[in-house]
């Protein structure tokens, strides 16, 4: 099974998010609503990848990442940022925090899976 | 006395002839300022001088004018003027030289002139013509004697000698006169100057070279909240600088270092824009210009209000466009999963409804997005990142992009590309949703079974790019407010074909941002036709 940590701190996407995900049936799904609920998890569960929200009150998508890649229990474990900026620029400079890659939000919900499958391709 | 009398009086004098050039020395006498009566104190001194030179009795600096000789200066007459008809000095200014009347009595010319035969009883007149500068006698300086008297040539030397200083007189006067309306000019320019600097609605200095202060006005002190005798003409820029360097409202560091930065500024380049935060929380906006003879002239501005209206309205777009995509991405997810079957198969007429609601869900999405756009686009705050590509490979990877929108239309694509690669510099992404936004367009308004035609070619410099539909085209009312803000054709609506009313004038400012053009191409008959011309990069 692929484990997949989706971090948001809205509940509807969270839920859609596990539903389309979990579309691919090799696919484990685990939601935090907060960067310090990640955290944990991310320690606890060793997910194959975290899928991060960008805006989100308190400790945000970059934040959360900093501190994934601080602690040695997580800092190999690869992150992707999910987000409704998508400007080139915001782009990159996420990408120059260490995600491998930035997916734009919406997104469509029947090939995030897909798109997930690739990101983990090696 | 009336006109008629002064002639009656006059009559049997003979009366002095009339220049050929009369007009030519009234216009000197215009230009000398001499017209009018009045006398001034430097000709009066002149005359009484010659007066006790000469040993006579009366003695004048008179100007003949039309009508009447004028004395501008006068010794031993306390008349003002007298009819030109009756003057000796109308006949002197006729003559080369000095005119001598030994004894007006005896003289055919003025025997019987009132000024000899009543007062001030005239028997000797010696006149001798004031030549100005271009030769016109205007007048003259004379001597007049009760008696009759001899004057010899050494006298009438000596009396020319004076009336030329007499004439120099006259000119070092009307230079003054320039001089004083040249001043009174300044004056006026000068003053009009600080007027308007006054009412400009910022603050305005003057600075010379020396970087002293030349010209400033209130709001210049107020904005910079100067004391009132701190700021005077000549005061040293410097020391300004200073007291706002002091106060921390030029950032961080020695005062005295901050005010080299500027004078090396100031001494290296001929302008500069500058905004600073003062103590009191005003934002200032200044610039600064040189001007004509290594002056610079600096302008403040209180650019507060529209900075804070700035800041708010960026956080307002921020948080719409935030607020407004996460429930759109949970709508548009919902429905797509639905659409997709992940919570099992739906009926066709819940098929349907799915489907309307994911094609609003997408128009929101888009006009979210139309309206982020616009609002960078409008800001300057979108940043392309140019680099060569290949057109080519961009057009496909755009039509790519757009075929499953022109499946649904049953709209087919058609790419005309070049054997040759077009390069040229573009930003991709901008670029890219500049084609996708007019294939879009012309899948919408194709008919179905219809066909978009692409084309791309080089022609010179420039790269062709079109995108010709087959729908109904685009009236002519239409045409001018194409690529205007939220403008849609009427009826659109109606046809389903409802958009933001955002993407063509997104796409013209995204293209005009890349050095090209986007137009629609007059000449199409059926259809619509748009074309793009971009410069291109010659191939190496």
């Amino acid at each position: 099974m692929i484990r997949i940590l989706y971090v948001d701190d809205e509940a509807d996407l969270r839920e859609i998010a596990v539903m389309s995900l979990e579309l691919d049936p090799e696919i484990q799904v685990r939601t935090a609503a907060s960067g310090a609920e990640a955290l944990e998890q991310a320690k606890q569960w060793q997910p194959a990848l975290i899928l991060l929200d960008v805006m989100m009150p308190g400790m945000d998508g970059p934040a959360t990442l900093a501190r994934l890649r601080a602690d040695p229990d997580t800092s190999e474990i690869p992150a992707a940022f999910i987000t409704a900026k998508t400007h080139p620029r915001h782009v990159t400079d996420l990408k120059a925090l260490g995600a491998r890659a930035v997916l734009a939000k919406p997104f469509d919900p029947m090939s995030l899976a897909a798109n997930v499958r690739t990101l983990l391709q090696p | 006395m009336s006109g008629t009398q002064e002639r009656q009086k006059h009559a049997g004098t003979v009366k002095p002839p009339i220049p050929a050039d009369e007009a030519d020395r009234l216009q000197a006498l215009e230009h000398y300022r001499l017209g009018g009566i009045g006398r001034e104190q430097p000709f009066d001194h002149i005359t009484q001088f010659a007066a006790d030179l000469f040993d006579v009795p009366m003695s004048l600096v008179s100007i003949v004018g039309s009508d009447a000789q004028c004395f501008r200066g006068a010794c031993g007459i306390d008349e003002t003027h007298t009819p030109r008809d009756v003057a000796f000095c109308a006949f002197a200014i006729l003559q080369p030289e000095v005119m001598v009347v030994p004894d007006a009595a005896k003289d055919p010319r003025f025997r019987s002139n009132p000024l000899v035969t009543g007062a001030p009883h005239i028997r000797f007149y010696a006149g001798a013509p004031l030549r100005v500068a271009n030769g016109q006698p205007i007048g003259t300086l004379c001597i007049i004697d009760h008696e009759p008297r001899d004057f010899g040539e050494q006298e009438q030397k000596r009396l020319a000698q004076l009336a030329r200083t007499v004439v120099d007189l006259i000119e070092f006067r009307v230079e003054g006169f320039a001089a004083e309306e040249h001043r009174r000019k300044l004056d006026d320019e000068r003053q009009l100057l600080k007027l308007t600097v006054e009412n400009v609605s910022g603050g305005v200095a003057v600075v010379d070279r020396d970087l002293r202060l030349m010209l400033w006005n209130q709001a210049f002190v107020d904005l910079f909240d100067y004391a009132p005798d701190s700021v005077t003409g000549g005061r040293d820029a410097r020391e300004l600088i200073r007291l706002t360097a002091q106060r921390g409202e030029l950032g961080p560091g020695d005062p005295d270092q901050i005010v080299t930065g500027f004078v090396e500024s100031i001494r290296t380049s001929d302008s500069r824009r500058l905004e600073i935060q003062r103590r009191n929380g005003r934002i200032l906006d200044i610039r600064r210009e040189s001007i004509r003879g290594g002056r610079f002239i600096m302008t403040a501005r209180d650019v507060t209000q529209e900075r804070q209206i700035s800041r708010l309205k960026d956080e307002l777009v921020s948080t719409v466009s935030h607020e407004l995509r996460t429930p759109l991405t949970a709508i548009s997810g919902a429905l797509g999963l639905m659409a997709g079957g992940a919570a099992g198969e739906l009926p066709d007429r819940a098929k349907q409804l799915v489907a309307i609601g994911s094609k609003n869900a997408e128009r929101l999405i888009h006009l979210v997005n139309d309206l982020l756009d616009m609002d960078k686009l409008q800001s300057g705050k979108l940043v392309f990142h140019f680099e060569g590509r290949e057109l080519g490979l961009l057009l496909t990877e755009a039509i790519e992009q757009i075929e499953p929108y022109a499946e649904r239309f049953g709209v087919r694509l058609a790419f005309e590309r070049p054997t040759d690669a077009v390069v040229a510099k573009v930003d991709s992404n901008r670029l890219c949703q500049v084609m996708t936004n007019l294939l879009s367009n012309a899948c919408k308004f194709s008919p179905s079974g219809g066909t978009v035609r692409v084309s791309l070619q080089r022609a010179g410099d420039s790269a062709h790019i079109s995108v010709a539909d087959e729908g109904p085209g685009i009236s002519p009312e239409f045409r001018a407010r194409l690529f205007k803000r939220f403008e849609q054709e009427d009826g659109a609506h109606q046809q389903g074909h409802a958009g933001t009313g955002l993407g063509l004038a997104i796409s013209k400012a995204i293209v005009e941002a890349h050095g090209g053009s986007i137009t629609l191409d007059p000449e199409t008959e059926k259809g619509a036709t748009f074309r793009v011309e971009l410069p291109a990069v010659t191939a190496s």
